[in-house]
């Protein structure tokens, strides 16, 4: 076990440095679907959590509890549903996007966007009703209080996204369903990793592996980064 | 009313805005790197000037077993054929049973599978034509060293398979309704076992490699293909202990899907069906060039071929 | 005319109605302050004055003009709140007094420099890089009204800026916001429930009890002559008696409370007051520190020093002390005349009253209001 790991580590750290083209390639295209995934749902999520979070209608408990049960949606019955909606026996076949990057940016878009949607609107709603008269008070047109209303979330905010990433980046049924995991096409990260293991190459899985574990150490850390960096100022 | 209108146009410039920021923000890095061949494979072909012309539907979905991918082969053939033809292959690794309800429901154009039961089925239905002998590799039993089932000594694999319950010694299945899943039930049941049950056997539910380690770890026995042993005997902890024998035989087929028997449930998807995509696929993987690259696969790196090329033989002159 | 105006404000929380007042208004360069206990509606009203809410009914007028909905935003402009919590956003303490002004328009050179300038009249100078939620609540509570005077509002509006606060910082900035509403002149709505604060900045209050306002007088007034029980509870008078009018038609009227005397100057801004007749149950009240407390020698006459000229000028009761209670710097003592009569007298002249003594009760025929129900 150890020795695989060990040997793993050292043929892995080879593979990255010497910027193995289908490894590099991997990893650019995984960080490209959920990139564009990520992108898309907080196109959907956002505007959605700032109505959620501002106004009031009917119904609003109910979209907001269907989004909260989104978030623990498996990938696996995402990628079902969606390869039940994309194969070409499916109603929309037509527009032939199974098995294409397209399907997966779907895929993972329907499992961040719910992510994004209750994060973003929990952290909206944390927002005193009170600072809201402030900043009516202040003068502030709809526009500028919709702006601040982000911006007083933007650490929340951020961490949403940054967790609707990991949820997308992570997982591995849906993009495996519905792209196919073709090599040089539709395979990234997760589905390459799985690839790999069955095929007994650990070495290439744990390399893959350990891009994935950057990727989203990174993105944590960036955000602490950016979570911290106000608390500085405290101490001038 | 005016106020809910305005609220609405703030929402999408949030959005636009949201957008546009995240964009600038990582669009430089996420700029897609198309490597290998898939993309340059139709273009190379069409400036060799290749026997056919560029096909207007390119797009041809193979749906095959995790076997033949995990064995590389297909790493190998699909490059050679989309040059030849210039057509962009998909191909899909599922399971057995899955790989031919995509045929069955016109979700793949061609099938590479090796379940000659159900490929019969699929056949006498309509659903599958111009099914076509490939390839075969064989399957062997594996187990510990130790062999505590004796397994070495028995006349052929059914034998083997019955002392193995008699002995109660630990088995792992891969209980994926995959072809080698099914090769193995239809074992126990030429063993007069029906199917398995006990503390004893162990079903995994995953792929050939990861049931593999699993055996190897528990160190029990289980009916895997050659290739992937072979991929993966270096981290294995298990020998052959069975081999040869015609029953063990996994025998590979190539058929297209039925654009007739499709039409009749789903007029929308039978017309997505490449079918002179898929007769293409078929007569490449027949034809005598790719027959000789089947034989020739694995020799360097294992010793010996992964495949059998049988193209034109007759199956059940195999293994006899 | 008024700098701003309210006509028939009301405010309905599903079916009840939380506010209702036919009209309110500013006058320029006053402080107006509104009292009442918590759940009165007074910081409803503030919001619907402020054009934070919406009334129900009615319309607020900013210098004559009735607001409509279109103007809100421009109006606001014109104005600037200070709540009961600072509200300050996730920036430092600059960017936020910054913000408000960038809101409305105003360039940043001149932004940075009223920044600057408000900053160092709250003494928050020394603060300006520091992150707004780090703060102590008296620092952030400066830093809201520097953000409020930066505006340069033609109305500012506070709602129990102090409320939050504890005692020493509350008095220290209390102190500092008379002194710089002095020098800006800033017409302010002022909402709070404590009356010291009241006392000490308004001109001119309103009080309101269960959305209703109940009275407007200067604060002193409401203090010394509430117009109804409840208020008169509220602003913290102690006795309280239910009384029949003997004679009510001269300026000072006779009542009678179980069995004794009173006499009592009208007012005579109060209408009620004006129409009590004879016979007319009232209620009396009587701020305890109206009342003298004389030990009572024991040859002395009742009625001493109660007449002047043949004309009552105070009410003498004699009585004896039922109860002395201490509530740190002063006293509360109890003496039962016939009725119970409440004062508090400073801890270092407690020691003059035992309890069992007879003592004399003083309190001018000014002090006493009378509560028509």
């Amino acid at each position: 076990m150890l020795d695989t790991v060990i040997d793993g580590l050292k043929k892995g750290l080879i593979l990255l440095f010497s910027l193995d083209r289908e490894v590099l390639g991997i990893t650019l295209f995984t960080l490209k679907i959920t990139g564009t995934a990520t992108l898309i749902s907080i196109a959907i999520a956002l505007p959605l959590a700032l109505l959620l979070a501002l106004r009031d209608f009917p119904g609003k408990k109910f979209v907001i509890s269907l989004a909260n049960l989104g978030m623990g949606l498996p990938p696996t019955v995402v990628g079902l549903w969606v390869s039940l909606m994309l194969w070409r026996s499916g109603p929309l076949g037509m527009l032939r996007i199974m098995y294409t990057p397209a399907a997966m940016v779907i895929a993972q878009t329907v499992i961040s966007t719910p992510i994004i949607l209750a994060l973003s609107t929990a952290a909206l709603q944390q927002i005193d009703r009170k600072l809201r008269w402030q900043i009516m008070a202040l003068g502030a047109s709809p526009l500028q209080m919709l702006f601040l209303m982000l911006k007083e979330a933007r650490y929340s905010l951020m961490a949403a996204v940054m967790a609707g990433f990991g949820g997308s980046i992570s997982e591995v049924g849906a993009s495996m369903m519905v792209g196919g995991n073709i090599q040089n096409y539709t395979r990234v990260l997760t589905t390459a990793i799985v690839l790999e293991t069955s095929k007994g190459h650990f070495d290439v899985a744990l390399a893959l592996s350990f891009i994935l574990m950057f990727l989203a150490y990174a993105a944590t850390l960036w955000l602490t980064f950016i979570q911290q960096r106000r608390y500085r100022n405290v101490y001038y | 009313m005016k106020h809910i209108k305005k609220t609405w146009f703030l929402v999408a410039s949030v959005m636009i805005l949201s957008l546009t920021v995240v964009l600038s923000g990582c669009g430089a890095k996420t700029e897609p790197a198309k490597t290998g061949t898939s993309s340059s494979g139709s273009d190379a072909a069409n400036q060799a000037g290749s026997q056919t012309s560029p096909p207007e539907n390119k797009e041809l979905i193979l749906s095959t077993t995790t076997s033949t991918q995990d064995s590389g082969l297909l790493d190998v053939l699909i490059p050679i054929f989309e040059e030849k033809t210039g057509y962009k292959v998909k191909p899909i690794a599922v399971g057995t049973g899955q790989a031919l309800a995509m045929g069955e429901k016109g979700d793949a154009d061609v099938m590479l599978v090796h379940a000659p039961d159900s490929e019969i089925q699929l056949v006498e239905k309509g659903a599958a034509i111009n099914r076509q002998l490939v390839m075969h590799n064989d399957f062997i039993i594996v187990g510990p060293k130790d062999d505590p089932a004796g397994i070495k000594n028995a006349k052929d694999s059914v034998e083997a398979f019955k002392s193995i319950a008699e002995k109660q010694a630990l088995f792992v299945s891969r209980g994926d309704d995959s072809g080698t899943n099914k090769k193995e039930l239809e074992l126990w049941k030429k063993a007069g076992l029906g199917k398995p049950e006990g503390k004893w056997y162990q079903s995994t539910g995953q792929g050939m490699g990861a049931t593999l380690d699993v055996a190897s770890e528990k160190a029990a026995y289980t009916l895997t293909d050659r290739g992937t042993y072979l991929a993966k005997k270096d981290k294995l902890q298990l020998e052959i202990l069975k081999e040869g024998d015609a029953s063990l035989l996994n025998i590979y087929h190539v058929m297209q899907t039925n654009p007739e028997y499709i039409k009749k449930n789903n007029p929308n998807a039978a017309r997505m069906i490449n079918e002179h995509g898929a007769k293409a696929f078929v007569d490449f993987m027949i034809s005598p060039d790719t027959q000789k690259i089947i034989g020739e696969f694995g020799k360097d790196k294992f010793g010996q071929p992964l495949f059998f090329p049988d193209a034109g033989k007759d199956e059940n002159s195999l293994g006899k | 005319m008024y700098i701003i105006e309210g006509q028939n404000i009301s405010v309905r929380v599903g079916k009840s109605r939380i506010l209702d007042v036919k009209e309110i208004g500013l006058e320029e360069g006053r402080v107006f302050s509104v009292i009442g206990p918590n759940g009165s509606g007074k910081s409803t009203l503030l919001r619907v004055m402020a054009l934070l809410q919406n009334s129900d009914d009615g319309y607020v007028y900013f210098r004559g003009e009735r607001v409509l909905p279109r103007d809100r935003i421009r109006v606001r402009r014109r104005m600037a709140v200070v709540f009961q919590e600072p509200l300050l956003l996730d920036a430092t303490v600059e960017e936020n007094i910054i913000m408000g002004l960038k809101i409305r328009g105003v360039d940043a050179a001149t932004a940075k420099l009223r920044a600057g300038f408000w900053l160092e009249r709250f003494k928050v100078a020394h603060l300006s890089g520091r992150w707004a939620r780090a703060l102590s609540g008296g620092e952030a509570q400066r830093v809201s009204l520097a953000r409020a005077f930066a505006l340069e509002p033609e109305v500012l509006f506070l709602d129990e800026p102090f409320a939050n606060l504890d005692a020493p910082t509350r008095e220290a900035l209390l102190l500092e916001l008379s002194d710089v509403l002095h020098s800006t002149g800033v017409t302010t709505f002022f909402v709070s429930h404590d009356f010291k604060e009241v006392a000490f900045l308004a001109d001119k209050t309103m009080a309101l009890m269960d959305g209703l306002p109940v009275q407007e007088a200067p604060p002193e007034r409401i203090l010394d002559h509430p117009s109804c029980e409840k208020l008169a509870k509220f602003v913290g008078i102690e006795n309280i008696w239910p009384a029949k009018i003997l004679e009510g038609r001269s300026e000072t009227l006779i009542a009678d409370i179980n069995g004794l005397a009173v006499a009592v100057k009208k007012s005579g801004d109060l209408e009620d007051e004006r129409n009590a007749g004879a016979g007319c149950r009232v209620k009396i009240a009587l701020r305890g520190d109206k009342i003298n407390l004389i030990p009572r020698d024991t040859h002395g006459s009742l009625d001493r020093g109660c007449r002047m000229d043949g004309r009552i000028s105070q009410n003498c009761w004699s009585g004896r002390i039922k109860s002395i209670f201490h509530f740190g710097s002063t006293v509360r003592i109890t003496v039962d005349c016939g009725i119970d009569v409440s004062t508090s007298v400073p801890v270092q002249f407690a020691h003059t009253f035992k309890k069992g003594e007879n003592v004399e009760v003083r309190f001018s025929i000014d002090a006493p209001a009378v509560l028509v129900e």
